[in-house]
């Protein structure tokens, strides 16, 4: 029985391979909607795992500057 | 058909009213409900020198960092700062940043994620290493001597006894 997770939450967190964030750029043609219709946020940025990734990515090069 | 088994490690009949509903830190809502909210309370307090103080003390004994982190947030849920899940989903990140805590202290550590298969070859190993060692020093396992003891049988000497 797994009593302790964080060794396969490491594991499983793949932060190399992270998307970085795209700035969503308005368009500027006439027919483009002049606001997003979805009020859900459809960025990958906001999934709760991603941050998490985001945050260690900060940690990992701090450290990796530190080893050298 | 399976025959029914006692259930050793259930839960006694009515302990879950020996404290009043929601009385519990985990039983109401948590403090910090979102990953940033815990993110920023776990980045506040890990990065005070009392904290980096005793934690590398507890990396210097030897204790791997994934259980330390999963202490640390099993904590957080009992006094109701986050949900399990929030712990679950910044676990990773405690690891990294108690990592970095050492690292930056220059010490050595066992951050856990190695594989637990090692264990069972440091046994190998270790039982290799023994029975070598026995065939060194010539130790043989002694089978202890029986001794034949006759036993004695008293005649009976009483006045009721058989005679012969």
């Amino acid at each position: 029985m797994l009593t302790n997770p964080a060794r396969q939450l490491y594991i499983n967190m793949d932060i190399e391979n992270l998307e970085q964030p795209v700035d969503d750029k308005p368009t500027g043609g006439l027919l483009s909607p002049r606001k997003s219709m979805s009020t859900q946020p459809t960025s990958v940025a906001s999934q709760p795992a991603v941050r998490v990734g985001q945050h260690m990515l900060i940690l990992r090069k701090q450290r990796e500057k530190l080893n050298g | 058909m399976a025959e029914p088994q006692p259930l050793l490690d259930a839960p006694i009949p009515g302990m879950a009213l020996t404290a009043e509903l929601g009385g519990r830190p985990w039983q109401s809502p948590a403090q910090y409900p979102t990953v940033d909210g815990a993110i920023e309370y776990y980045m506040s307090r890990m990065a005070t020198d009392e904290f980096a103080d005793s934690l590398l003390e507890v990396m210097e004994m030897g204790i791997p960092l994934t259980t330390l982190a999963n202490t640390i947030q099993m904590s957080s849920v009992m006094e109701g700062k986050h949900s399990v899940d929030v712990g679950m989903l910044v676990m990773p990140m405690l690891i990294e940043m108690m990592m970095l805590i050492g690292d930056s202290a220059g010490i050595e550590y066992d951050n856990g994620l190695t594989e637990l298969k090692d264990d069972t070859t440091n046994d190998a190993v270790l039982d290799n290493i023994r029975r070598k060692l026995k065939e060194k020093i010539g130790e043989k396992e002694e089978t202890p001597e029986v001794e034949d003891v006759e036993e004695e049988i008293e005649e009976p000497t009483g006045l009721m006894a058989r005679r012969k």
